[in-house]
């Protein structure tokens, strides 16, 4: 900063003036009027579709019309409303990435190319996953949930965790918990962020151990996904060094090959049989990836597979919104199912268990709410922001793209046949595991205009090159097939099998990605921890220290997986809900610590735009915990279920419900009290953070609390519009700054 | 191509496409290097880093930062 110092001349304002925002952001011009009408219109007519009108089957561009527009909507006037009265940014201070610049990890970014760098690092396999298993209850709870739940919760959390980070030099959340709520609250909250992020990483583990159990062509293509990206990471490392984008378009020719490779492996009758694993061994050599990748150089692994993971995702993703609106567009792409399904008033569904109130509400995690996100949201992004104003974009307009996501993903869902689907996921146990088994068990569910035969089963598998698609529970496998039935319209009928190897294929990559990255973050956390008693454990250089942690780290998840991999109940249907459990509760924690920091900030008449979803949270959470805990029904209730085998087994009993050998039982009493233990420790622990956050909210109200532990201002030297468009007044200060001071400006994005 | 509308028009895919392939450049992080120069010239002292060199420094640098990937 000293060149600064010496500067006499006088810069151009850092930001416009606040009065010539509002009057800008309040001008209703007869264009602004039609355009925002029209969407209000659309959306409208959307929702009546939605809601009132169908009949038959549902064209499925009404879903993607009505989220889009109550997006645009509660981005337009929602979020100015947090901007206002919460979060009040001040463009004349400087921001992490200005103050403390330092080439690295603290580099003003353009917002439009942070925007997608923050919707790279916050959607992957979450938001594709949860809304088709939440399938099982129809379309409408779903739909309504990952809309209203993303523009009143999901979002809100996400630019307030941005936007505090970012005033307090990108702290983490665990940071900022301490910090604000004191030594009991902030313990409790790193305590709780480090078991919910193995749970987490241990049943994404378990999504793409289930996907690709039993499956040759699956097993091949994502493994060579390891290969790939080692010469990628060699290429990078020694030949030439930055090229980033021409590296992941290699990666992804040579991805396509391995896919197309993987049809030879399946039809081989030799490889096949090499690639044919069964779902435990996968377990286990996912286990060891997991601590092979965490304690390799991160330039050999992590980082190019960061790149093609990045790379696939927006490429899938603008893929799939093109393919829903077109195929929508020209009405190949109908829904023919129940909005509401006879299982919404039950609580025992085949694909999950427990009634719609709470567990719809955290089988969808991601895409409504996700508390992951708030772990990126405050230590990466913040130190990329360049103003600001530019948070509400990146927080609040990110997390409503990776709702739109879930979005595609429920409609992929629907467009499966009813019938396949209930096939598909519900557990073994159940299907029997034969196309004629699975058959009767569907039919005999008694759901309306379902009647699935086992050669439609059997036609289905041959459809995508798989031995079978019966019980291949976890949701990945469905949205490939869902996927892969829009591609096939839109492409050719003979790709079907390619096109579901493809989604399959990065569903795991996104998956894998995740669980590296998880596994480093959730070591440092640990060695972190320990260093407060041992310090040699803070030196993170230290070998024998992170090979001991990251040991540490991937037993934990890993046994976890084997737990479910074993699971003779299904696994997915009794875990997935404790990822969603975990997942909204540390969003509950996000919230809370937000709430004690806007408290501190002044805020008061408006803490209920914090509060309203932090409540809804706690109460779902807290309320599918005590079911999970206290529910006498062994389907839903852990101990209960654990106290039935147990019973079983004292009475001496060879079998019991869906486990069949002495075994089986055993298993099923081991991961019932693992499942119920993990349940109770979470629940506790959020109630601690969230109680802390209440007391703090108290104090401050009672003006007894200790001040916030803001950053001291430092004022800005630079100048960027806040939206995607520069308005005319900001194109006007823009032009002051590039004729005056254009070294100030970021470069790149484009103009 | 002749038409003067549909050469506009080629011009106007041609700068668009140059734009999606500008951007997904960026997002992948491939201008960080120009980040970094940029960042150098206000603020670093004596030469600095090649493209080679800056690009070890930063898988350096997130061996020891890990960025969370999410769900």
């Amino acid at each position: 900063m000293s060149e600064s110092g010496t500067q006499t001349r006088e810069l151009p304002s850092p930001t416009i003036a606040v009065e010539a925002q509002e009057s800008e952001h309040r001008r209703w011009t007869p264009k602004k009027i039609i355009v925002w009408g029209a969407i209000g219109l659309l959306g409208a007519v959307a929702w009546a579709m939605i809601a009132i009108v169908r009949g038959e089957s549902i064209n499925a561009i009404w879903f993607v019309f009505a989220a889009v527009c109550s997006y645009l909507i509660a981005y337009r006037f929602y979020s100015k409303v947090i901007e206002r009265f919460i979060t009040k940014p001040d463009d004349r201070r400087a921001t992490p990435a200005e103050y403390a610049a330092n080439g690295q990890d603290f580099m003003p970014t353009d917002r439009r190319v942070l925007f997608g760098h923050h919707f790279a690092a916050i959607a992957g396999a979450g938001p594709l996953v949860g809304p088709v298993l939440a399938a099982q209850m129809g379309w409408l709870p779903g739909t309504v949930w990952i809309i209203v739940g993303v523009i009143l919760a999901g979002a809100v959390q996400d630019y307030l965790v941005l936007f505090f980070s970012m005033r307090r030099k990108g702290r983490s959340l665990g940071q900022m918990a301490r910090d604000e709520l004191g030594r009991v609250g902030g313990t409790a909250a790193i305590l709780a962020t480090l078991l919910i992020m193995l749970i987490i990483v241990a049943i994404l583990a378990l999504v793409v151990v289930n996907a690709l159990g039993e499956s040759p062509w699956g097993v091949f293509s994502v493994a060579m996904t390891i290969p790939i990206a080692l010469f990628m990471g060699c290429y990078l490392r020694f030949w030439r060094p930055g090229k980033v984008t021409e590296v992941s378009i290699i990666g992804f020719v040579l991805l396509l090959a391995a896919i197309i490779g993987g049809q030879f492996v399946s039809q081989s009758p030799v490889l096949s049989e090499v690639f044919t694993l069964d779902k435990l061994t996968i377990a286990w050599l996912i286990v060891v990836y997991g601590f092979i990748a965490a304690v390799l150089p991160v330039w050999l692994l992590l980082a190019p597979r960061d790149y093609l993971s990045t790379f696939m995702k927006i490429g899938t993703i603008v893929m799939l919104a093109v393919a829903i609106v077109i195929s929508g567009l020209v009405g190949k792409a109908m829904i023919n199912a129940p909005a509401i399904s006879e299982f919404a008033g039950r609580d025992d569904g085949p694909v999950w268990s427990g009634p719609l109130f709470p567990f719809l509400f955290v089988t969808i995690a991601c895409g409504a709410l996700s508390g992951f996100h708030a772990l990126i949201a405050s230590g990466t992004t913040p130190k990329l922001v360049e103003k600001e104003r530019q948070t509400r974009l990146i927080g609040y307009g990110g997390m409503l793209m990776e709702s739109f996501v879930a979005i595609m993903a429920l409609v992929a869902a629907f467009s499966i046949d009813r019938g396949i689907f209930f096939a598909m996921n519900s557990p073994a146990s159940l299907t029997g595991g034969t196309p004629e088994t699975a058959a009767a068990f569907v039919n005999g569910l008694g759901l309306t205009g379902v009647n699935v035969t086992p050669e439609m089963l059997t036609a289905t598998a041959e459809s995508v090159g798989e031995e079978s698609v019966i019980s291949r529970t976890g949701g990945a496998p469905t949205l490939a097939l869902g996927l892969s039935q829009i591609m096939q319209q839109l492409t050719h009928s003979g790709l079907t099998a390619f096109w579901y190897h493809f989604a399959i294929m990065f569903e795991a990559l996104f998956i894998l990605t995740a669980v590296d990255a998880g596994t480093r973050v959730a070591r440092f956390q640990l060695q972190e921890s320990l260093g407060n008693f041992l310090p040699r454990f803070r030196d993170t250089s230290w070998k024998i220290g992170s090979w001991v942690c990251t040991a540490i780290m991937v037993l934990g998840w890993g046994a976890i997986l084997v737990l479910g991999v074993t699971d003779p109940l299904g696994g997915i249907n009794t875990f997935f809900p404790l990822f969603g459990i975990a997942n909204q509760l540390l969003a509950a924690i996000a919230l809370s610590v937000c709430l004690a920091i806007a408290a501190k900030g002044g805020v008061r008449r408006w803490l209920w735009i914090i509060a309203v979803p932090l409540t809804f949270t706690t109460v779902v959470t807290v309320t599918g915990s005590l079911y999970k805990i206290f529910s006498p029904v062994p389907g839903v209730g852990y101990f209960a279920q654990n106290a039935a085998f147990r019973k079983a087994i004292a009475d001496g009993k060879e079998s019991f419900g869906t486990a069949k050998t002495p075994e089986a039982m055993a298993a099923v009493v081991r991961n019932t009290a693992v499942q119920g233990t993990l349940s109770v420790v979470f629940v506790v622990l959020s109630v601690i953070v969230i109680a802390a956050a209440v007391v703090s909210v108290i104090k401050t109200l009672r003006g007894v609390s200790s001040p916030s532990s803001e950053e001291p201002i430092t004022t800005s030297e630079t100048f960027a519009p806040a939206g995607f468009l520069p308005t005319p007044r900001e194109k006007d200060l823009l032009g002051e700054w590039e004729s005056r001071a254009p070294e100030k400006l970021t470069a790149g994005g484009g103009h | 191509m002749s038409t003067p509308a549909a050469s506009w028009s080629l011009r106007r895919l041609g700068v668009g496409l140059g734009a999606g392939w500008r951007y997904l450049k960026a997002v992948l992080g491939e201008d960080r290097y120009d980040g970094y120069l940029a960042w150098h010239r206000s603020h670093g002292k004596g030469a600095p880093m090649t493209a080679a060199e800056y690009w070890r420094s930063r898988t350096d640098h997130q061996e020891a930062h890990p960025e969370g990937r999410c769900c």
